[in-house]
């Protein structure tokens, strides 16, 4: 089934194609989606206001066909669950990926808390061409480490290592990576639901 | 004219522009790109100025101020907007030569016209006709595009044809209904045409000008044969004597005039063939 993903970011297609490979989805971007303001309270939220923008422009043009969204972001319990949905957005939208770990790392420290408990969120949103719409949440749990490593993956992966291992999730292959990560559990929950 | 806001556009916003703009979903599915920016008076959209990029060039495709907002200085503000941080990209736009005051704003950006394209429509000829406009001394192989398997060749032609890579445009071309066709003449890619149900034409590059007619001529005929269109239309500059001499043959009218500006250059029109206002 062709599913255009509401993201004009060719890694987060690539990782999609990765997670959803196998299924029924048949993932692309829509060249001509244009970013929405993410203004929803939460994670379901802005995933839903992704998908309905990128519905709205593909039935406009008469295109049929499924839309995939998503909105994840990190929960840093020594700063009450932030930066949350504004993970993206955290020390400002031109802050570019190292920087904006170092700020969050920065931050962690100047809290005083010894608890590095953290936890990636996310929340996915398939709209069918029949007009049904599925959503799940995938979520995983973890720590914050206080030095960047491992070369694979993007945003705040290079800090966070998920429970039951050591390595950060940028030092996982992206296979292994895909079995347990947010994204992937959201991906595994929404397709069991689309099976049912 | 202090109330007037000039901002970016998101996706729910371009698609309510385009229902306003377009009645049919052809052109509705190419409404949108890169860069979108409206312009608001107290919260209501007065004005929109969309620009798409490619690999090489950001081509304004759309710049259109409300009637009564017109000659206040809007459409100059969201075309520079719009125009901001091209980087080296060549910047372009297809002027419809019935609005004048176009051509001078885009010139005021250092967008000159520099080759004239007149759209050609209507109904597509009957198979007997058609053979007759196909009939020639190449023997071309078709195939559906492989946007990965094509990409160098479609690079190629488009560098030699439009002047730069157009792989955005692929890529949206193949969301797109319709079909992509690569011509080929042994193992050498002879020419690319896209097909829209809708009957649009283009974009169209062939490798030699001596191959225009008889791919236009089966461009149509695959028209009629898949889609059972009837209808059809394409975009045809001034230079490529050969297309407009096969389409006035074939029956098609010439209707909109429209002026290609850059501050590059069309490289080779004599080959080339735009799909829509839109796209070209």
């Amino acid at each position: 089934m062709k599913t255009f993903v509401a993201t004009k970011n060719f890694g987060k297609l690539a990782e999609m194609r990765e997670i959803f490979a196998g299924s029924a989805l048949d993932l692309d971007t829509f060249p001509l989606y244009a970013d929405v303001d993410e203004t929803a309270a939460d994670y379901l939220g802005n995933a839903r206001l992704k998908a309905r923008a990128l519905a709205a422009q593909l039935e406009s043009g008469g295109i049929v066909a499924a839309v995939l969204a998503d909105d994840s972001g990190l929960e840093v319990a020594a700063l009450g669950g932030r930066p949350g949905i504004y993970s993206a957005r955290y020390a400002g939208v031109e802050t570019s990926w190292p920087d904006r770990r170092e700020r969050l790392l920065e931050e962690v420290r100047a809290s005083g808390s010894t608890d590095r408990g953290a936890r990636f969120v996310c929340a996915m949103v398939l709209l069918l061409p029949d007009g049904r719409g599925l959503d799940a949440t995938g979520i995983a749990s973890g720590r914050i480490v206080d030095e960047v490593r491992g070369r694979f993956g993007f945003g705040y992966d290079p800090i966070f290592v998920p429970d039951g291992d050591d390595r950060t999730f940028a030092q996982f292959p992206e296979e292994e990576k895909n079995r347990i990560s947010h994204r992937g559990r959201a991906a595994a929950a929404l397709l069991a639901r689309l099976r049912a | 004219m202090s109330r007037i806001e000039i901002r970016r556009a998101d996706a729910v916003e371009t698609a309510a522009y385009g229902r306003r703009r377009f009645p049919d979903a052809a052109s509705r599915a190419l409404y949108g790109g890169d860069r979108v920016y409206v312009a608001c008076d107290e919260g209501t959209p007065i004005g929109i100025c969309i620009a798409r990029d490619t690999r090489d060039e950001r081509v304004v495709t759309e710049l259109f101020v409300e009637p009564s907002f017109g000659a206040s200085g809007i459409g100059a503000d969201l075309l520079a907007a719009t125009l901001e941080d091209a980087d080296d990209r060549t910047r372009s736009a297809l002027l419809p030569s019935r609005e004048p005051a176009l051509a001078v704003l885009f010139a005021e950006h250092g967008i000159a016209e520099i080759a004239p394209v007149r759209r050609v429509a209507g109904p597509i000829p009957k198979d007997d006709d058609l053979l007759a406009l196909a009939a020639g001394d190449y023997r071309f192989g078709t195939q559906p595009i492989d946007p990965d398997r094509h990409a160098a060749a479609l690079a190629q032609l488009d560098r030699e044809t439009r002047g730069g890579e157009r792989d955005a445009d692929h890529r949206l071309l193949a969301c797109l209904d319709g079909a992509g066709l690569a011509f080929s003449l042994g193992e050498e890619l002879a020419g690319y045409a896209y097909l829209h149900p809708a009957g649009f034409i283009g974009p169209f590059a062939a490798a030699s000008p001596a191959y225009v007619a008889q791919l236009l001529a089966f461009a149509m005929a695959t028209l009629r044969r898949e889609y059972g269109t009837t209808w059809c239309s394409t975009l045809i500059p001034g230079a490529n004597v050969r297309a407009m001499r096969a389409a006035l043959r074939a029956g098609l009218r010439m209707e909109e005039s429209y002026a290609f500006a850059s501050d590059g250059r069309l490289l080779d029109p004599s080959r080339y063939l735009g799909m829509h206002p839109l796209l070209f």
